[in-house]
């Protein structure tokens, strides 16, 4: 992977744990707020794009009431779907507008 | 003070605050030595404080209130500990204080004064300025963009608040394959929170 790609990685790695921590965060029983969590919590966040991107994320789930006018897409959206993940959102669809 | 989240910033150290008699309706008298200490916590770990006490209770002033209540509890410590022992302290008793104010909210609404309803309220008020409204029309067509299997997982995860697991199940994938969509969809919106943030700069 090259230089640009491990930068795409880790802003996406950046996204998955910003989740993981609002799930633990909002959802772990109290005795699983340990001060090791904690920590780990603190030091997670001190990092600012750490920070930016969590911040983001709790905004938009507290705001999800808002979008709930959103339906499924159809099964004949769902199938001729060809979206893989492998790059953002942003360049899939740069290329598909080509 | 490292966060810069303006809803639920606290102004000032809270050490500072409560230094002088009587402040916040206590009469706590703080020796000069653990008021450094606890000013180095604030600088240190006020900002992902406030933030956790905020998912954990869904409200920015709860949590606000909490974390006060939880300096001033260790101000109050009879006994000398160190910044570490300090800083853990805070966090047990913001985590219990936490807990007491989702039951004392529970209960509230089983007495039918539903204190969700005027949480509501006091958000909505909140978000009818100009530019929320400009950001949540931004994200809505950025979801609108979305491509279908992602909107599937959105509308799924996020609007419907299914696990990742049942995700999984329901979209015939893995629990990780839909952290992967869901993290993919967020990084997708921000990228169009971004490039609107920009264009206001006149980037």
């Amino acid at each position: 992977m090259n230089e640009e790609g491990e930068a795409r990685a880790a802003g996406t790695d950046r996204w998955v744990e910003a989740l993981a921590w609002h799930h633990t965060l909002r959802e772990a029983p109290a005795k699983d707020l340990t001060s090791g969590l904690a920590r780990r919590w603190q030091h997670w966040y001190a990092d600012a794009e750490n920070q930016r991107i969590f911040d983001n994320v709790s905004r938009l789930l507290g705001d999800r009431r808002l979008y709930q006018h959103r339906n499924l897409p159809s099964r004949e959206e769902l199938e001729a779907d060809q979206y893989d993940l492998s790059v953002s959102i942003s360049e899939w669809r740069g290329r598909h507008r080509r | 003070m490292k966060a810069s989240d303006a809803g639920t910033k606290v102004e000032e150290p809270v050490a500072d605050r409560l230094g002088s008699p009587g402040a916040m309706g206590n009469e706590v008298s703080p020796r000069p030595d653990r008021s450094r200490a606890l000013t180095e916590i604030f600088d240190e770990y006020n900002a992902s404080m406030v933030r956790f006490l905020a998912i954990r209770t869904g409200s920015a002033e709860d949590a606000k209130e909490i974390l006060q209540e939880a300096y001033a509890k260790v101000l109050a410590l009879d006994r000398p500990r160190t910044i570490s022992l300090m800083a853990g302290y805070l966090w047990r008793t913001a985590v219990n204080l936490a807990m007491d104010r989702k039951r004392e909210r529970a209960v509230r609404e089983r007495l039918g004064r539903s204190a969700a309803c005027v949480a509501e309220k006091g958000h909505l008020a909140a978000e009818s300025t100009c530019e929320a409204r400009e950001t949540l029309a931004i994200v809505d067509r950025a979801i609108g963009k979305l491509p279908p299997r992602c909107a599937e997982a959105f509308v799924l995860h996020v609007l419907k608040g299914l696990k990742q697991e049942e995700v999984g199940r329901a979209m015939g994938i893995s629990g990780e394959a839909v952290r992967k969509h869901v993290a993919r969809l967020f990084e997708y919106i921000q990228c169009c929170l971004d490039a609107t943030d920009a264009t206001r700069r006149g980037l």
